[in-house]
């Protein structure tokens, strides 16, 4: 919202001359932010008002003209390509050293030149080359009408404001009050501990002897705290006062005509937003507040046609919406060149009513965005004397010509607060004496009673809406005025409990280091699936579908962390081939009950040539670092996204707390991945992090030397590793390590067969073993492998 | 005989003192001094001396012996001394690439996560989670958000499509993690402090600067006397302990139902001293948003707002990683290149 500077301080005794920089930290400190401003009186520095002597042919150009231009001391030659020149015309004088904008763009310091080999000292500005409105074909700012004194710097001689704000909306929705002029010079002269100025008006409607009463038959009087109608005629169309027209321009509102404009001028310096109605298409007898009916049409004023439903209020006449209460007008009733008698709307309506409405039709007018805060019902009389008096500027002889209509459906109840002052102090962290806490709460409008052990509070009206209801209210306010910079920085004295130890946060932690340690690369991912993504899920079923989503990549929750582990996979694969990541990231799962559940998975990827043993490997490592027994067991139930050969659960303390496996070339293919092969796992940490960790229970090592063989096994090349392994190390008490050296498939063997080379490592804790022990151990594997077909494969 | 194992000695001096390398010198050992050697080649020959001259000659080779030994402990020293020598001598390129052991790396907002939780633990705060798919009545209700507050709009929030259970509530993905306020003090009680970092979400189009995807850090201190002073303090103490820097803190004016009064946090740019870019030339850069967390919060959460009362903080973990790195867009968190993690 843009607001004149000057003008909030006019209400106002602040008299100390800040910086723009200085009235920004002002506000934001103490009330709410400045998204920016402008500097007008910094912009048209080096800019005079100037008067053209005599004008010249340029000798080169025929475009141009040699102008003598008098400053009002002396006269300077400057060379001008404007259109519309002519001589005795009053002009704006750019001298050295003004800043303007280059055929409205580009901003560029004057200096003093020559053109075309003629000398010319300074410019004669068009209009949008100093900021003032735009300009057409080449001419410039003509000032002559204004009657102004040459020599005079531009700013003053234009009577404009040095300061326009820019306030952030965002950071005042929460306060009503301040979406006026006068809610913000309030604010102003709290902050600064000035002197505030309200406006007088004077009452226009106290002898008011018109006879027509009007009538309105009230509907849904829910739509309504306070509406005031009024019928004024023999009003004339024209051009609003230029102070009016100024004033509303650098508020950035469009001047229409005197009446629209004396509309939006109470809006902006009051707060109060108003509609006036053509008369003509008005029938006063079938007056109606409503709700409409659904699909009505509605042609609003802003050209677009609007269809109605039964939660849009209208004020209806003839049958038909004139406007859409509160948001906009119709464009049948609107404002014309020809309109001589208006009925003029003073709304504060309920503002759920309102938001609902303009956001269903996407309307942003400056009405909505009050009517949507909930506006002061007991300033609309006040405004509607506004509104005549801007008026009466242009059509002194209008006449009052109906009695008032004053609908006040909801008074407000008068608001006290009880306020102690040890709560401020509690809440605070700091003592301010009750005196000043009462002089802060004043200045904001706030009547207080000093009562023994508290002060008592009495909320002005427009504060007291949806905005100050509790003393913590007050606190705020007394804390903001006062200034928190003013407190101090305090720790605490502690009485809560140190915290515990966090077990699953620990681990991860420890694990996303190990990893990296690894090589491997941590991702964060969205927690958002896409339709493919789903298919290759395993627990679709239990997938949560978003009710809105910004695009089809987020129509679910994810149930598994892999689709999108693979999307980081395809896109670093530009950039490089071998490829390890891992994320630590929430799945989401329908229940039964209303709260869905979510598990924290850690999944792993890795490609490359044997992708698979590698990622098995780093995860034993991290395994075994938790001194924990584990087992990777062929899976009987692969997951979806698995090659269903080559999938393995994995198994710790009986609980299978996930899976490792080749991703399905099939679902590579989805993913247009053209990689052979892809190793993941994924697994609950929520389980892991639940594991029962041992420490570690030392194994005292044998003084005994130990002794190794080696055993070549021929088996079916179904055979799995493990059943071999876990075979050979029960064959024999004294064998304490079995490892795998080589395997081999290919000639020399049988097609259907391969060829597994363990060594096998014999040891007694309690004696040096001899050539006997390891012939026994010999024939006791020997022995073991018959009964799962293998056999000792002779060299 | 005299004469011939003189001549040993004599030739076994020679030869050792030509050895150029340790297996050499045991060779020339074995080939004098060994089983089948010269030298007792030659003393073979002493069974067939007369026995006076026996004596004379086992002496003398003994002696021989000796002196070849010693010979060949002297020439090993030289050998061992001139190959230490020779490995001294060598010239080396220390400036050649080190060979590295594959490498990963953790992500930056983990890492910055990671350093949050220990500077608070260390001050004594829980850290807490909660769900990230929230109830409307936690994400919204039960912290004072009215019915009709315009954050609730559809624009702001995901919803998931389930239907609603049977109190009407509905399902959405959590927009703050402040829900985890009232959820932490319903399951652990009063007095509290906590902090609960996590994903947040709001149904916003992506650009440089807005993500529908977010990491914040929400703070809870609770007990009977806590106030905006300790808010300061808590907030310049965890500061200054992050940037290893005396930190100050700004706190302005700001709005959130939540939180009663509610304030905004900017901090002293721990990387200037007159302005720079990251604090945009002001000193001073904008973090958290915080207050006193509002009574009808403390009442969802069964606590007596006349008993309790603290503070609430919430903070933005993407943006202070930002900082802390000196990165410049949003998007780098959410992309996972290698070629941005590895830096990490
Ligand atoms: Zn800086």
């Amino acid at each position: 919202m843009l607001m004149i500077y000057d003008w909030l301080k006019s209400h106002t005794n602040f008299d100390q001359n800040l910086s723009p920089e200085e009235i920004r930290q002002l506000f934001t400190f103490h009330s709410f932010e400045i998204d920016g401003y402008e500097d007008l009186n910094q912009k048209l520095q080096h800019i005079i008002v100037g008067k053209i002597i005599s004008i010249e042919k340029h000798p080169k150009a025929d475009k141009l003209k040699i102008c003598q231009v008098s400053d009002g001391a002396k006269t300077h030659q400057v060379v001008c390509g404007g259109s519309n020149l002519s001589e005795n015309q009053i002009i704006a004088y750019c001298q050295e050293g003004a800043k303007v904008l280059w055929h409205g763009t580009d901003e560029v310091t004057i200096k003093n030149t020559k053109i075309r080999d003629v000398e010319s000292f300074g410019m004669i500005a068009a209009s949008d080359e100093i900021g003032l409105g735009p300009s057409q074909n080449n001419e410039i700012l003509d000032l002559t009408a204004l009657n102004l004194t040459v020599g005079q710097d531009l700013h003053s001689a234009l009577n404009m404001p040095n300061l326009i704000l820019d306030i952030d909306n965002k950071s005042i929705t929460n306060r009503p009050d301040l979406w006026s002029v006068i809610g913000l010079a309030r604010e102003l002269a709290a902050i600064t501990s000035t002197e505030f100025n309200d406006l007088e008006v004077p009452n226009f409607l106290a002898d008011n002897t018109a006879s027509e009463i009007l009538k309105v038959q009230i509907n849904n009087p829910e739509i309504l705290q306070r509406i005031l109608l009024l019928k004024i005629s023999n009003l004339t169309i024209c051009d609003s006062p230029k102070e009016i027209q100024d004033k509303l321009n650098h508020c950035g509102i469009k001047t229409i005509n005197n009446i629209v404009d004396a509309t939006n001028y109470v809006l902006h310096e009051m707060g109060q937003p108003m509609h006036a109605y053509d008369t003509q298409k008005i029938n006063f007898e079938d007056l109606e507040i409503c709700y409409a009916k659904d699909q009505t049409e509605f042609a609003a004023l802003d050209q677009k046609t609007y269809q109605l439903t039964e939660f849009d209020p209208i004020l209806k006449s003839n049958a038909k919406p004139q406007s859409l209460l509160g948001i906009i007008g119709s464009q049948e009733s609107a404002i014309t060149q020809d309109t001589s008698e208006i009925l003029a709307e003073v709304g504060c309506f309920q503002f759920n009513i309102i938001r609902k409405s303009a956001n269903k039709h996407k309307i942003r007018t400056d009405g909505v965005q009050r009517q949507e805060k909930q506006i002061d019902p007991t300033q609309a009389t006040k405004a509607l004397n506004r509104f005549i008096e801007i008026l009466k500027l242009t059509c002194p002889n209008l006449e009052i010509s109906s009695q008032l209509y004053d609908n006040f459906q909801n008074k407000l109840d008068e608001k006290t607060i009880k306020l102690s002052t040890q709560k401020v102090e509690s809440y605070l962290g700091i003592k301010i004496p009750n005196q000043e806490i009462q002089d802060i709460l004043n200045r904001l409008g706030f009547e207080t009673q000093d009562l023994s052990d508290h002060i008592l509070v009495k909320v002005p009206s427009f504060r007291s809406q949806n905005d100050v209801n509790y003393d913590y209210d007050l606190i705020e306010e007394i804390g903001r005025i006062y200034g928190y910079n003013k407190i101090p920085s305090v720790l605490p004295q502690d009485s809560c409990q140190p915290p515990l130890q966090y077990k699953h946060r620990n681990l991860s932690n420890q694990i996303r280091h190990k990893l990296a340690d690894y090589g491997y690369f941590e991702v964060k991912n969205y927690s958002f699936f896409n339709q493919q993504d789903l298919a290759c899920s395993d627990r679709k079923d239990q997938a949560l579908k978003m009710k809105n989503y910004l695009s089809l990549e987020q129509s679910h929750l994810r149930t598994s962390l892999i689709p999108n582990m693979l999307k980081n996979l395809k896109l670093n694969l530009k950039n490089q081939t071998k490829i390890q990541t891992f994320e630590f990231g929430r799945i989401y799962l329908k229940t039964e009950n209303f709260m869905p559940a979510e598990e924290t998975h850690l999944s792993i990827m890795q490609n490359g040539p044997q992708a698979f043993l590698k990622l098995k490997g780093a995860l034993e490592n991290i395994i075994q670092g938790y001194n924990l027994k584990y087992q990777f067991k062929p899976s009987t139930a692969p997951n979806q996204s698995a090659h269903p050969n080559c999938c393995a659960d994995i198994i710790i303390q009986g609980q299978t707390i996930g899976q490792i496996y080749l991703i399905n070339p099939k679902v590579l293919k989805q993913y247009d991945l053209a990689e052979e092969a892809i190793a993941y796992s994924e697994i609950n940490f929520g389980l892991f992090s639940h594991l029962h960790l041992k420490t570690v229970n030392l194994q005292e090592f044998s003084r005994f030397p130990s002794i190794s063989f080696d055993l070549s096994i021929l088996c079916n090349k179904q055979q799995y590793h493990q059943e071999i392994h876990s075979c050979l190390l029960k064959a024999s008490k004294l064998i304490c390590q079995v490892k795998l050296f080589d395997t081999y498939e290919g000639s020399n063997i049988p097609a259907d067969k391969k060829a597994l080379s363990y060594q096998i490592t014999l040891q007694d804790p309690n004696q040096t073993l001899t050539s006997q022990d390891q012939e026994n151990a010999i024939q006791a594997c020997l022995a073991q492998l018959k009964k799962i077909k293998a056999e000792v494969r002779q060299a | 005989m005299q004469n011939q194992i003189q001549d040993i000695l004599k030739q076994a001096i020679e030869k050792i003192n030509k050895c150029n390398t340790e297996a050499e010198l045991l060779e020339t050992e074995k080939s004098f001094l060994g089983k089948k050697g010269s030298l007792n080649e030659i003393l073979k020959g002493v069974k067939d001396l007369p026995k006076e001259d026996r004596a004379e000659i086992g002496k003398l080779a003994n002696q021989v012996k000796q002196d070849i030994n010693t010979h060949i402990q002297n020439q090993k020293q030289n050998i061992q001394d001139k190959a230490l020598d020779a490995i001294l001598e060598q010239w080396h390129d220390v400036t050649l690439p080190g060979i590295k052991p594959q490498k990963g790396a953790v992500h930056p907002l983990s890492l910055i996560q990671e350093k949050v939780e220990e500077i608070f633990q260390k001050m004594g705060f829980m850290i807490l989670d909660g769900p990230e798919v929230e109830s409307d009545y936690f994400n919204f209700d039960a912290l004072n958000f009215k019915k009709d507050h315009p954050a609730r709009d559809m624009h702001d929030t995901y919803f998931v499509g389930e239907p609603q259970n049977k109190d009407g509530d509905k399902l959405l993905l959590r927009t703050h993690t402040s829900p985890v306020q009232v959820r932490g003090m319903l399951q652990h009680k009063v007095p509290i402090k906590a902090i609960i970092p996590g994903r947040c979400f709001r149904y916003e189009d992506q650009d440089a600067t807005h993500e529908h995807t977010l990491f914040q850090i929400e703070g809870l201190y609770i007990d009977k006397n806590i106030s905006i002073a300790n808010l300061k303090g808590i907030f310049q103490e965890f500061l200054t302990k992050l940037f290893e820097k005396k930190i100050e803190i700004q706190m302005r004016p700001g709005y959130f139902p939540f939180t009663e009064p509610s304030v905004e946090f900017d901090f002293s740019c721990p990387f200037c001293k007159d302005g720079c870019r990251v604090c945009k030339y002001t000193k001073f850069i904008e973090l958290a948003g915080a207050g006193m967390v509002h009574p009808n919060v403390l009442k969802s959460a069964k606590v007596d707002p006349n008993e309790y009362q603290g503070f609430a903080f919430g903070f933005g973990l993407d943006r202070l990683a930002m900082l802390y790195h000196n990165i410049q867009n949003i998007k780098h968190f959410r992309e996972n290149d290698i070629r941005f993690l590895k830096q990490f």
